[in-house]
């Protein structure tokens, strides 16, 4: 089917109009064809019913003529004269009175017939078969059709009589075309009639049945009616034929079945236009209303015009109400999704846009900067004076951002961070003067919920065009200074440089090569050693993780844990670290423990306990020859869920130790809500030990405090002689460090076991 | 059949007087010839007495004697003579249905049948002799049939069969 006609009759209004038409035609078709087919069987039925009578009239009317002939002939006949003269043979007499006869009575023929079968004509009558006609008219019969001058002739003959009868007096009328019109004049309706003999008619009608109306079709319908007629010649057997034109009389039927049928066209023209209109005051509405849709659609504002009340009015009114609800919901959505919740502030997908566009719009030598900002103590705020606090926070330096910076776009790209735009700077500003400007724009008092609280932020910034040609681009690397900004301490601002790009890129190429390591065996744990002053021997180890890259060789933890921490692949190496350590240590003796470095992430994990049973079980370890270094920071989270964690640890029988203590912002505190089981001194504070300072009193107080606490203490980093000495002075009990060993491998760990009484006096001595 | 003519002729003729018992008269009573078949010999004049109320005429075209007697009133009576041997047939010009026959004949043997056919004719000379049958409805040449008989001595009788018309 073409596109047009699909077009078209994929319209309501067009389906709607056809399916009324249809339907009226349909009907008008079947009372056309039962009309037409009652007309055109009534037209016939009467027309046969007329033609059987006028056929039975029309004999009669031949009979009429018949009488009227021998009417004429009786009057000669019965003339005494004439009859005398027949009576007497007197042929010139009968002649003459035969002659005026005819033209009396305007007949074709007249002749008498004698008793004898003679025949006395005026003139030449061609009659061919006088002796037929004898002894027809001998029997008795008046009238019938004969062969005069070769034509079928109506004879009628009278009786001639003296007094007895002598013979016949025959007038006969040549049956032609004029005659025969003159008698179908008398007939009521259209006739044509022609006397034939049986052998000239062509075979179909001669077989006919006489007396019977029959319908015969050559090159237009007739009905025909044929009658034998009285002969007196019986070779003759003449037929009357009538003829009735069909077609003609039911012409003024089928004048009154076109009359029907433009009728039913005037009904159904009509009935198309009436559903047509019908249609279209329900589907005007209705493409208005598509029409409306699709404009919604294609974004543009449409007011629907409300015409009627009825349920089309409705429906648009519906429609106007919808549509304004639809768009006050996607302003709201537009709104929500390119705007923060909390600041209103626009959000990373509109930055980037917003960001895109100005890249795009540099002109010339300016530029533009892109500022990524993260707050240095959000996450103190958040946890220490709760979320409320925190998310006032954020609100306030949004606030303070805009109104310091209003010539910048600032965006909240989520938690603590923030992003800033700033275009059309002059070539020659000071980048770094603008930097100054957004730092110091964050670093200020904040007064939350009655606290003081500082707030900085860590700054990185790229400037396009020479940092990116493209907001993703510069946003990637905004962030990768700013990376490095926190890297290098709290509330600075780092441009970015292309080398950071590069360190990201081996970040990157490092946390792949941590999983392969992992799945490797790269990974190896080393051994330092803790001693114990008091027993003089070393009590345990501290398990150090190593990576022995196989292209980079010896990675130090420094530069890949972070990154692991970072990434979350601490977990499965804290795991393998556990069984790993747990597994060795089994092998050594029982007075001999394992101390292994849970880190902060790993310590909210929730499956930690699970792995450390596992691990214990599965090597057989006793529960308390495990020790777990933890950092003050897992207490800078939910400080509720990490006393139970640590109790949950506890329960297990394994010791934990508190790492690094005495950096942290209030390390004394954890000491009272946790009893650890050992306290290690940061290292920075035995560096001190041995040029003055007064690390010395801290580390008294620390091991006055451990011990009235139960807790035992350790000295990490030791490295010289004078740091033990002051050590064992203020009453620390275990010490680790170079000055005893440095970490080892697991292998030299057994040698030392075998040889264990001769190192530890070596190093003690 | 009754009122046939039979007539019955010697062979070699007959020359004397024929004398028949019956009056030679056609009478005109209730519009019909009465009787409607006469038999009389040759040259005898016949009466036409007419008894109706009516008027009437009497014509004939037969051969043997053609006449026209004009039309004439009751209790008149006119009268022709059949001079030729033969059937004469008589009408009455203004009554078509009267039809009267008068056989004129030259044979003293001769009558017409009764109501059953029958007719008895006597005295006879003995001899060859052809004997007449005469109808007008007779359907032959001139109304009748011939044959030849021989008459002997004695009653003998003779049936005749004949078509009608």
């Amino acid at each position: 089917m073409p596109k047009f006609l699909t077009l078209r009759f994929g319209s309501l209004q067009l389906r709607i109009a056809a399916l009324y038409t249809g339907l009226f035609a349909l009907v008008l078709a079947a009372i056309l064809a039962i009309a037409g087919g009652g007309l055109s069987r009534f037209g016939e039925t009467s027309a046969t019913r007329d033609m059987q009578a006028n056929a039975r009239v029309f004999n009669e009317i031949i009979d009429l003529r018949a009488s009227q002939m021998r009417s004429s002939s009786d009057v000669l006949a019965r003339d005494f004269g004439f009859r005398e003269a027949v009576a007497t043979e007197d042929a010139p007499t009968i002649n003459s009175a035969l002659v005026s006869l005819r033209s009396r009575s305007r007949t074709g023929a007249a002749f008498v017939v004698t008793l004898e079968g003679d025949i006395i004509a005026s003139g030449e009558a061609g009659i061919s078969s006088s002796d037929a006609l004898w002894f027809k008219l001998d029997d008795g019969q008046d009238q019938g059709i004969m062969m005069v001058d070769g034509e079928l002739s109506l004879a009628a003959a009278s009786q001639i009589t003296a007094p007895d009868l002598i013979g016949w007096l025959v007038l006969a009328q040549p049956m032609d075309k004029t005659e025969l019109n003159r008698l179908t004049d008398l007939a009521a309706i259209d006739l044509e009639a022609s006397v034939e003999s049986a052998s000239s008619l062509p075979a179909t009608l001669r077989d006919r049945p006489n007396g019977e109306v029959f319908e015969y079709e050559q090159s237009e319908r007739h009905l025909y009616y044929l009658s034998a007629l009285p002969t007196f010649d019986d070779e003759l057997s003449p037929r009357l034929v009538l003829r009735h034109s069909l077609t003609g009389s039911m012409a003024e039927y089928s004048g009154l079945q076109w009359l029907l049928a433009i009728l039913a066209l005037g009904g159904i023209v009509l009935v198309v236009g009436l559903s047509w209109r019908v249609a279209k005051t329900i589907t005007g509405p209705l493409q208005k209303l598509d029409k409306a849709t699709r404009q919604i659609s294609a974004g543009n504002k449409v007011d629907l015009v409300i015409e009627t009340d009825d349920e089309i009015g409705r429906l648009a009114g519906s429609f106007n109400q919808m549509v304004s609800a639809i768009e006050e919901r996607e302003r709201k959505i537009v709104h929500v999704g390119l705007h923060d919740d909390l600041t209103g502030l626009p959000n990373r997908k509109l930055f980037l846009e917003q960001l895109n566009r100005g890249v795009a719009q540099l002109r010339g030598t300016d530029q533009l900067m892109v500022v990524y900002a993260d707050l240095d103590n959000f996450k103190v705020v958040n946890d220490t004076l709760g979320h409320p606090a925190g998310d006032m926070m954020l609100r306030d330096v949004a606030s303070n951002l805009c109104e310091m910076l209003p010539e910048a776009m600032i965006a909240r790209l989520g938690g603590d961070e923030f992003a800033i735009l700033i275009d059309d700077i002059a070539s020659d500003t000071s980048l770094a003067s603008v930097a100054d400007r957004i730092q110091n724009c964050f670093s200020r008092t904040i007064e939350l919920e009655g606290q003081q609280a500082e707030c900085s932020a860590s700054i990185g910034i790229a400037v396009a065009p020479s940092d990116g040609n493209d907001g993703t681009t510069l946003m990637k690397n905004a962030d990768l200074a700013l990376y490095r900004a926190k890297s290098e301490g709290k509330s600075t601002y780092h441009f970015f440089e292309p080398a950071l790009d590069q360190q990201a890129r081996e970040r990157r190429q490092t946390e792949l090569d941590m999983r392969s390591a992992l799945r490797d065996g790269d990974f190896e744990l080393h051994y330092q050693p803790l001693y114990s002053i008091a027993e003089d021997r070393f009590t345990g180890f501290e398990a150090l993780l190593r990576w022995n890259h196989p292209e980079r060789g010896r990675i130090s933890p420094l530069d890949f844990i972070p990154l692991a921490e970072e990434t979350g692949l601490i977990l499965p190496i804290g795991e393998w670290v556990i069984r790993e350590a747990c597994r060795q240590a089994a092998e050594w003796p029982e007075d001999v423990s394992v101390a292994v470095n849970i880190s902060p992430k790993q310590f909210t994990y929730a499956g930690l306990t699970n792995t450390i049973l596992q691990a214990l079980s599965s090597t057989g370890l006793a529960a308390s020859r495990l020790e777990l270094e933890i950092t003050e920071s897992i207490f800078i989270a939910d400080v509720e869920k990490t006393l139970s964690t640590l109790h949950n640890l506890r329960s297990l029988g394994v010791r934990i130790a508190l790492d690094d203590f005495g950096t942290g912002y209030s390390s004394l505190s954890y000491l009272r809500s946790f009893p650890f089981d050992k306290v290690k001194i940061d290292r920075s504070f035995v560096e001190d030990l041995g040029q003055g300072g007064n690390s010395h009193a801290v580390v008294r107080a620390i091991t006055t405090l451990a011990d009235a606490l139960g807790m035992d203490t350790l000295a990490e980093g030791v490295e010289i002689d004078e740091q033990l000495e002051v050590l064992k002075q203020e009453g620390c009990r275990n010490i680790q460090g170079y000055l005893f060993s440095k970490p080892m491998a697991a292998s030299d760990v057994a040698e030392l076991f075998e040889n264990s009484a001769s190192v530890q006096s070596s190093r003690v001595a | 059949m009754r009122d046939a003519v039979v007539e019955l002729m010697p062979d070699g003729g007959w020359s004397g007087s024929i004398q028949f018992p019956w009056r030679m008269a056609m009478a005109q009573r209730n519009q019909q010839f009465t009787p409607g078949t006469l038999v009389v010999a040759k040259g005898s004049t016949v009466a036409f007495p007419n008894l109706d109320h009516v008027r009437h005429s009497v014509y004939s075209f037969s051969k043997p004697a053609r006449f026209e007697i004009d039309l004439y009133g009751r209790d008149q009576t006119r009268s022709y003579k059949f001079a030729v041997a033969g059937s004469v047939k008589l009408g009455c010009n203004i009554h078509d249905n009267m039809r009267g026959y008068i056989r004129v004949t030259e044979t003293p043997f001769a009558g017409k049948t009764d109501r059953n056919g029958y007719i008895t004719l006597r005295s006879m000379p003995a001899g060859n002799a052809k004997l007449t049958v005469w109808h007008p409805r007779l359907r032959a040449p001139r109304n009748e049939k011939s044959s030849s008989v021989r008459i002997s001595t004695g009653d003998q009788s003779r049936k005749v069969k004949v078509r009608l018309r």
